[in-house]
């Protein structure tokens, strides 16, 4: 997949804060911040916007417990971000407003062009289903996929991922720790059991979930 | 050496490889027109093979980083843009789950776990043992002192059986004979009540004998009267008398009925009640025995729990003592005192921990939240604190790190100290309840024997 950006610029209104449906994941995007539609080249579609600007994320990962609250809230700001699909619940007009094409896109199309091969890895993402939506970092350092009630974060070494009130994934580089439906912990932390992660992976989050990453094995084999 | 300073280095950098490059080329292009017709085959072939190695290798990613850890996927022709921003420094993550918890499924603690199991099962069967011989000996030093209370009653008693039967005739006869003594004062009391009777008869004929002036009856009157008097006197020794024996045989017939009573209940509930160890273990002996062989069966538990987890002390305290331990876990191996001064911190710290469950508000929240996740709302209407107050104890709970809220919904958590804390609050009360009741139940039973 070959990733480009059209010039054909929109820019916030206002700066706003958008809840998404799961309850666990807000967003907060500044005024004045660019946004500029990405296509797929192969198939001249677009896929989704590169946005310009500070954006925020707070994630709300803690999951109740019988042994008390397990998880944490993750907060973080990033100066660019991959957005998807193309029609995002939280830009609407009122947001948004069309301004003449930038000058110098070229910063735009590298930044683009450095994406290619994280989107590589998840061709078969249908970016224009509505209800999930993918996050990716100007830096590659996390990728951020959220649902209507699920939330999902790989980091540089870590996956953490909430499904629903009861479930928690959290795979780190040396240790692993799931709640299950009843609120129930599996918690470990040799690297005997992060093979056996792998196994409880799938068993945890449901498959679509689950098979966001063609290159879970990958993201195993190199922790 | 800010960016652009850095990037001017590496561009003159690249001038200069440029023009090395340029300098090779040309060297190479002479050295390759002075060669012979064969060696420039040669060359060629090299060449060739070289250039077929770069096709195929073209489109391979390098897998050696040559930059930044976060770079590592960007292509390495581009060179890096100067307007790039920094990266965000990635999250700091306060939460380590897994040093409170063991890998339950994991082979290794499944073997170590069936070693365990065999080791308490044998140390069960000792102490399955060690109990029947107490139960014994027990049964033994119960056996002794029933005799010797036995003994004690009888002696006390100072009766057997066949005395006791005697003691039953005697109180029989007893009885007959306060029965006969019964029969003397009624006719005593008969014949004292005749004598009244004779008395004022003659004291009545005295007086017709002074009104009718007769000397003769007079004076005979007066005899009978006086010999009257004295029968009366007499009468009434008697009765008292016989009043006295009556008093005494009925005083000796309750004893003896006392005595026969005590001991036909001792005969009859020949088990005899006993209370406490003092009462039979008179010399502490079992006592003694049942401390010594406890410790015994605690110690070789301790040692199997130790072998069988294969790190030993340190294993065990380091579970107990989670967190900035290695201060505690230092000194109090080599030194007592040392480490008793040199727990400052962990005083400091501990007493802040329990300050914040000291407060009835604060644990009622903890023990809502124990339940489930609960918005300000519902906790402070189940609470009964409003505004400043409930702020001035989840405040306190979340300093401690006993609760935790919600970034976005705003619901309140208890975390995993705060339900320990929960727990530990909760077992000094219930432990405090218990020896309480304890203490009152060996006061209420006090029983004497005797």
């Amino acid at each position: 997949m070959r990733l480009i950006v059209k010039n054909r610029p929109l820019k916030t209104t206002h700066s706003f804060e958008y809840t998404f449906d799961n309850r666990h994941v807000k967003l907060s995007i500044s005024k004045n911040s660019i946004l500029l539609p990405v296509f797929d080249e192969n198939q001249n579609r677009q896929i989704g916007f590169l946005l310009d600007g500070p954006t925020g994320i707070i994630a709300d990962l803690l999951v109740h417990t019988a042994k008390g609250a397990v998880g944490e809230i993750i907060e973080d700001t990033y100066s660019t971000a991959l957005l998807f699909p193309v029609q995002l619940p939280f830009l609407t007009k009122d947001q948004v407003k069309e301004i003449p094409p930038l000058e110098e896109t070229e910063l735009y199309e590298e930044i683009v062009r450095k994406y290619k091969h994280q989107i590589k890895r998840a061709d078969y993402i249908r970016y224009d289903e509505k209800e999930s939506i993918m996050i990716q970092t100007y830096n590659s350092t996390s990728l951020w996929f959220i649902n209507e009630d699920s939330t999902f974060m790989v980091g540089e070494e870590e996956i953490i991922a909430r499904k629903g009130e009861n479930r928690l994934i959290w795979v780190a580089k040396d240790s692993f720790t799931a709640v299950n439906k009843n609120g129930k912990i599996f918690s470990t932390s040799d690297l005997f059991s992060i093979r056996k992660a792998r196994k409880t992976f799938h068993n945890i989050l449901d498959v679509p979930l689950a098979l966001i990453f063609s290159s879970l094995g990958e993201v195993f084999t190199s922790i | 050496m800010s960016k652009d300073e850095e990037i001017n280095e590496l561009r003159e950098e690249i001038e200069e490889l440029k023009e090395l490059i340029k300098n090779l080329s040309k060297s190479q292009s002479d050295a390759y027109k002075n060669l012979d017709v064969a060696e420039k085959e040669d060359v060629k072939r090299k060449l060739e093979k070289d250039i077929e190695r770069l096709e195929r290798e073209k489109g391979r990613i390098h897998k050696e980083s040559i930059r930044e850890k976060h770079e590592k996927s960007f292509s390495p022709e581009i060179p890096e843009p100067p307007e790039a921003p920094e990266p965000p420094e990635p999250p700091e993550h306060v939460f380590f789950p897994n040093q409170f918890y063991f890998d339950f499924d994991s082979e290794e603690f499944k073997e170590k776990l069936k070693d365990l199991k065999k080791k308490v099962e044998k140390a069960t069967k000792e102490g399955m043992k060690t109990a029947e011989k107490i139960s014994q000996r027990m049964q033994k030093e119960f056996n002794k002192y029933l005799e010797v209370e036995t003994d004690k009653i009888t002696k006390s008693s100072g009766l057997s059986d066949k005395e006791f039967n005697e003691m039953r005739k005697e109180i029989d006869e007893a009885r007959r004979d306060i029965d006969e003594a019964q029969r003397d004062v009624d006719e005593e009391r008969g014949h004292v009540e005749e004598v009244r009777r004779a008395s004022l008869d003659i004291r009545r004929r005295l007086e017709r004998a002074y009104r009718e002036n007769d000397l003769e009856k007079q004076v005979e009157i007066e005899r009978e009267l006086k010999e009257n008097e004295q029968d009366l006197r007499n009468a009434m020794i008697n009765l008292s008398r016989t009043r006295s024996a009556l008093a005494q045989t009925r005083r000796e017939f309750s004893r003896l009925r006392r005595r026969a009573s005590k001991i036909h209940e001792a005969q009859k509930n020949k088990a005899i009640k006993i209370i406490g160890t003092n009462d039979f273990d008179v010399d502490g002996t079992i006592s003694e025995y049942v401390t010594k062989v406890v410790d015994s069966v605690g110690k070789n538990l301790e040692t199997t729990l130790r072998t069988a987890w294969g790190e030993g002390k340190k294993g065990i305290r380091k579970v107990i003592s989670i967190g900035d331990s290695e201060d505690l876990n230092g000194t109090t191996s080599s030194n007592g005192r040392i480490a008793i001064k040199a727990q400052e911190e962990f005083y400091e710290e501990a007493s802040e921990l329990l300050s914040a469950l000291g407060d009835k508000n604060r644990l009622k929240i903890l023990k809502i939240l124990e339940l489930s996740p609960q918005y300000q709302k519902e906790l402070s209407e189940d609470t009964e604190l409003k505004g400043g107050t409930f702020k001035h104890h989840t405040d306190i709970l979340q300093d401690e790190n006993y609760i935790t809220r919600e970034a976005i919904r705003g619901r309140y958590l208890i975390t995993q100290l705060g339900l320990e804390a929960l727990k530990l609050a909760e077992m000094i009360y219930l432990r405090k309840k218990r020896l309480e009741e304890e203490l009152e139940d060996e006061e209420g039973i006090d029983i004497d024997i005797d």
